[in-house]
């Protein structure tokens, strides 16, 4: 009796369940389109691009403006003609930044959508959660993030490697700010790590010796004990490698304690989060970074300001609205490079011949064996609130 | 044996129909089955969730952990010792049991809610070191596991993988109900019911527990193996706090103490946020809102529905042949 | 050295004071507040919405964050929690996760993932005593801390309501017997764990910046505090507290920072394990 209606049960759960993905499964592909071209997302009106990032979850604030940027500059584009007479589509998928869900995403594009390549990947987890699975498919992808080995040959990175911007902005800090005792206040994870290798070589290129590493975990929000313990070692100048509220909050409170060193760190210095919550107190500060500056008041960086605003005119400026609005410039660029033709394999070929390619407010350079777009560096210092460049575009 | 596989038959038979089903319905279509494969594989877990926390009432946060334990022993072995998958899943599945009982040890001496923050505390220090571990885990960046065969034949396609997958879990799910019938199973039932009264009786009450939480590590071990092969890259965000939670809610959103209930609530879970994608930023809120609404108006989990249905079903012929018959109330362990 | 200590003391108020609103709600309506971490960001936003975006300043928009605490708690209490009171610990505590999930996506969804700065309580930065800098923001928070917990203990031994709660959470049908109101003392509970809830979130957002997420960390180690109180004893849980605030500044002093998040949790598995009754045992002021 007990043996049946555990029986009985357990069949009605699971074939409950079950029957609910079958149907859900056919309810799903009977409203896909087909995907059956003979290059998938294109079209003759339409090129379908897909991303997967954060939509919802701690790091939106991160996503948002990279993604309203990049549908500025698509949207411009679209404006303008389109690609050879097709529009850009652009399908954004959320991932909470869980790297099950990217994967999920990722195929949902893929198969369900049938886009022509991923555009639009955040955060290194999630990229490396697809990485195997769009390489095995031969599917062209592009990043926010530096394109560490594994991607190549069909992954695309957009931001430089976080070692060659802490190694720039050292070195400058040494050799041209003069400053002996350099100090490094780093998060305890990837960001961090790759930080320290560029510091470490520049460092020894100069013959300095690093007096004090202090590191904080990934989602810190105090940093009394960090600033305490670099102000004990009596460093002057610190390099600061982790994300901007982080980065804000150190400088801050080293502040209160009157700690003021030389503080310089990479892109995140250009960030709005950074001005704002340190308003005057960001005067003195410099930073390496791959984009022109929100905060440079030059022509390229005001153009790019109004496209986006254009679309979105509540936009909060964020530094990773540059890096969207260049990558999606990068893209654009791209696509009409390859002509009405539109294949995957031409888009590679056109991505490696790219060579330089000037976005409006990024220095970006392709090649075979390059595939990371950051190209070049330039220091920026923080004078009257405004971000001033204290050197041109370095090359890498 | 024969048994367990004709239990297992039916459900095993519905799964692959829907898999040839969808297989049919689209040859390259992985997203589906992905996402299925994902199911079952929280589902194993969930099911070990349900015997410790469900059955044996030790309320536990650190499922995600013990997937954690499972899936980096898989990768470090896999990539350090050059193990094959097979071995270096059920090395892995039993390093996760070892490490995972010896959370029954502060259990044993603890009442509900102690055991739940001290598997909180667990779950999230075990992930930290994970991640302070340099070359070996691969520290914050992440594991790649090399391609994974076993015996030969090479899992390179979601539809091979859902094989793979399958068999453990409808081994899980019969075996696990079988074992709430026989008598370990009923002595966790009764250690949360009445622990003094089954003291009484003789159950060694702490023996019982130790068993559950080996259980449930194990099924966690053998979850977490499975998501490295699925995944092929593991990291830490791979396995955290808020993972762990969401195993909860799979649980209680089947019941607590239901097998059945618990796989369900696995498929609901991990499937919902793909329903909820055209929410966007909503989506967080609608689910949190809809758990919220389950939870708190449905106690006994979405299969009530379902149980009340079986019930009614099962009056009705009682009626028919002898009156008054006496009917379990829902929520209690009946399965 | 003196800093250590103070960034120490401060930090460890706000434990001290999130865990006194987790102690209560608990002994007093059997339910482990998961959530208790999202209820301070949402009363910390709703002093944020007050101040900035209604204009009216930081003074009024903390008292009026005060107000909606009462309402917060007094509505929760009373529309989710009092009619499923009679659950098992279980159900509550998945009501709780559950509340935790919901009102995260609520805080996203309606103001926003990003971050922004809270108005500052004063304007003072730092104080400056004998030529050591102390940081005026956790000057604040000791004395907020102070404060709270001098009247809470007040409430709770000297005042009638204070006295029922504690009958209430010992045995809560002989508190009934005596004509203890339940309604009424779960429903003090949770407004006293929201309007905690509320002081924490607007120290924290000022001295940092407010964000959606900011309580992730905060409420584990309010959590250690909880233990160390044995989950019973108000003193316990402020000592806890306080305790736990020292010790992390002790480890990032004098061995790494890198280490200080985990100081709590490895507190909570040590006292579970070895002493679950917590650090002080004999301190039930529930039982005076």
């Amino acid at each position: 009796m007990d043996s049946k209606k555990v029986r009985r049960t357990f069949l009605r759960g699971v074939n409950g369940s079950l029957r609910l993905a079958i149907l859900s499964a056919f309810i799903w592909h009977s409203a896909a389109t087909s995907a059956a071209e003979q290059t998938p997302g294109v079209s003759d009106k339409e090129i379908l691009l897909g991303g997967v990032f954060p939509v919802t979850g701690p790091v939106r604030f991160i996503s948002l403006p990279y993604e309203q940027a990049v549908k500025a500059v698509f949207n411009k584009a679209n404006a303008n003609g389109g690609i050879h007479g097709r529009k850009i589509v652009w399908r954004v998928e959320d991932d909470a930044y869980q790297p099950a869900r990217t994967l999920a995403g990722a195929k949902k594009l893929v198969e369900r959508d049938g886009v022509f390549v991923v555009f639009g990947l955040v955060g290194q987890s999630g990229t490396l959660a697809v990485a195997p699975y769009l390489q095995r498919k031969k599917i062209p992808f592009f990043t926010l993030n530096s394109a560490p080995r594994p991607l190549t040959p069909y992954g695309w990175g957009t931001q430089s490697n976080y070692g060659d911007l802490s190694y720039q902005i050292t070195h400058y800090m040494v050799q041209k700010l003069g400053l002996k005792r350099i100090g490094y206040l780093y998060q305890n994870d990837d960001l961090g790590s790759i930080g320290r290798k560029g510091v470490d070589r520049a460092l020894k290129e100069l013959g300095v010796k690093l007096i004090s590493a202090v590191g904080y975990e990934r989602g810190t929000r105090d940093f009394t004990t960090q600033v305490l313990k670099l102000r004990d070692a009596k460093v002057d100048g610190v390099v600061s490698v982790g994300i901007a509220p982080s980065v804000a909050i150190a400088i801050k409170q080293a502040g209160i304690i009157k700690f003021k060193p030389r503080w310089g760190t990479y892109g995140v210095g250009g960030s709005a989060i950074v001005r704002k919550l340190l308003g005057d107190g960001i005067n003195g500060l410099v930073f390496a970074s791959d984009i022109e500056s929100l905060f440079a008041e030059s022509a390229d960086s005001k153009r790019a300001i109004a496209t986006i605003r254009k679309y979105y005119p509540k936009a909060k400026p964020e530094f990773t609205m540059f890096l969207g609005y260049a990558q999606a410039q990068m893209m654009v660029h791209v696509l009409r490079a390859v002509g009405r033709d539109l294949t995957r394999k031409k888009l590679i070929a056109a991505l490696i011949k790219m060579g330089d390619f000037k976005s409006d407010v990024m220095p970006i350079r392709y090649s075979a064996t390059k595939h990371t777009a950051a190209g070049a560096a330039k220091i920026y210092l923080w004078k009257d609130g405004k971000a001033v460049p204290l050197t041109g575009w370095r090359k890498f | 044996m024969r048994s367990l596989l004709s239990r297992a038959k039916i459900p095993l038979l519905t799964i692959l129909a829907m898999a040839v089903a969808i297989l049919a319905a689209s040859e390259t279509n992985s997203y589906y089955l992905y996402v299925i494969n994902l199911c079952m594989i929280n589902a194993i877990a969930a099911v070990g969730l349900v015997i410790l926390t469900g059955v044996a009432g030790q309320i536990s946060l650190a499922t995600a952990a013990l997937l954690a334990i499972g899936s980096y022993s898989t990768a470090i072995l896999m990539v350090h010792l050059g193990l094959g998958f097979l071995p270096a899943a059920v090395l892995g599945a039993f390093a996760t049991t070892a490490i995972g009982t010896i959370l029954a040890g502060p259990a044993l001496r603890l009442t509900g809610l102690h055991v739940a923050i001290v598997t909180l505390a667990f779950g999230i220090i075990v992930v930290q070191l994970i991640g302070k571990g340099g070359t070996f885990t691969g520290g914050m960046s992440g594991m790649t596991l090399p391609p994974v065969t076993i015996l030969g034949w090479a899992l390179d396609s979601e539809w091979r993988r859902f094989i793979v997958i399958l068999i453990p879990f409808a081994l899980v799910t019969a075996g696990s109900i079988r074992f709430l019938r026989l008598k370990p199973g009923r002595a966790l039932r009764a250690l949360r019911e009445r622990e003094l009264a089954a003291r009484t009786l003789g159950v060694n009450a702490s023996a019982y527990k130790i068993l559950a939480f080996a259980y449930a590590s194990f099924l966690g071990g053998v979850s977490g193996a499975l998501y490295a092969s699925l995944k092929g890259y593991i990291s830490v965000d791979d396995f955290t706090l808020w993972n762990s939670i969401y195993f909860f809610v799979m649980i209680a959103l089947g019941g607590m103490t239901s097998i059945v209930g618990g796989i369900a609530g696995a498929f609901v879970v991990t499937a919902a946020p793909e329903f909820l994608r055209g929410f966007q930023e909503a989506s967080q809120a609608v689910f949190g809102v809809l758990l919220f609404l389950i939870v708190v108006f449905f106690p006994g989990g979405i299969v009530t529905p379902f149980a009340g249905l079986s019930r009614l079903l099962s009056t009705r012929k009682k009626r028919a042949a002898a009156p008054g018959a006496n009917e379990n109330p829902p929520g209690s362990p009946s399965r | 050295m003196i800093q250590y200590v103070m960034a120490g003391l401060a930090y460890g108020s706000l434990y001290a004071l999130l865990g006194l609103g987790l102690l209560l709600t608990l002994r007093t309506t059997n339910v482990l507040n998961f959530a208790q971490g999202e209820l301070s960001t949402l009363l910390a936003f709703v002093c944020f919405t007050i101040a900035v975006t209604l204009g009216q300043g930081i003074g009024w928009a903390f008292i009026g964050s005060l107000i909606v605490a009462v309402i917060v708690g007094l509505t929760l209490y009373n529309v989710i929690i009092f009619p499923i009171r009679r659950r098992d610990q279980e159900r509550l505590a998945t009501v709780a996760i559950s509340l935790k999930l919901a009102i995260t996506g609520l805080i996203a969804l309606y103001w926003g993932p990003e971050s922004r700065i809270f108005p500052a309580l004063f304007d003072i930065e730092r104080i400056e005593i004998f030529g050591t800098i102390i940081v005026a923001d956790q000057v604040w928070m000791i004395l907020a801390g102070l404060i709270g917990m001098v009247l809470v203990g007040v409430f709770l031994r000297f005042t009638s309501l204070g006295l029922a709660m504690r009958v209430a959470a010992e045995n809560p049908d002989l508190a009934q017997l005596l004509g203890v109101n339940l309604r009424v003392v779960g429903s003090a509970a949770w407004v006293a764990a929201a309007l905690l809830g509320s002081v924490t979130g607007v120290l924290l957002a000022s001295t940092l910046f407010l964000s959606p997420f900011m309580m992730g960390l905060v409420v584990l180690k309010a959590f250690t505090a909880l233990v160390i109180g044995g989950m019973v004893s108000p003193f316990g849980v402020v000592i806890g507290g306080l305790l736990l605030g020292l010790l992390e500044s002790f480890v990032a002093y004098t061995l790494t920072p890198l280490l200080q998040d985990s100081v709590g949790l490895l507190i909570i598995i040590l006292v579970l394990m070895f002493r679950p009754r917590g650090l002080f045992a004999g301190q039930e002021t529930w039982r005076a």
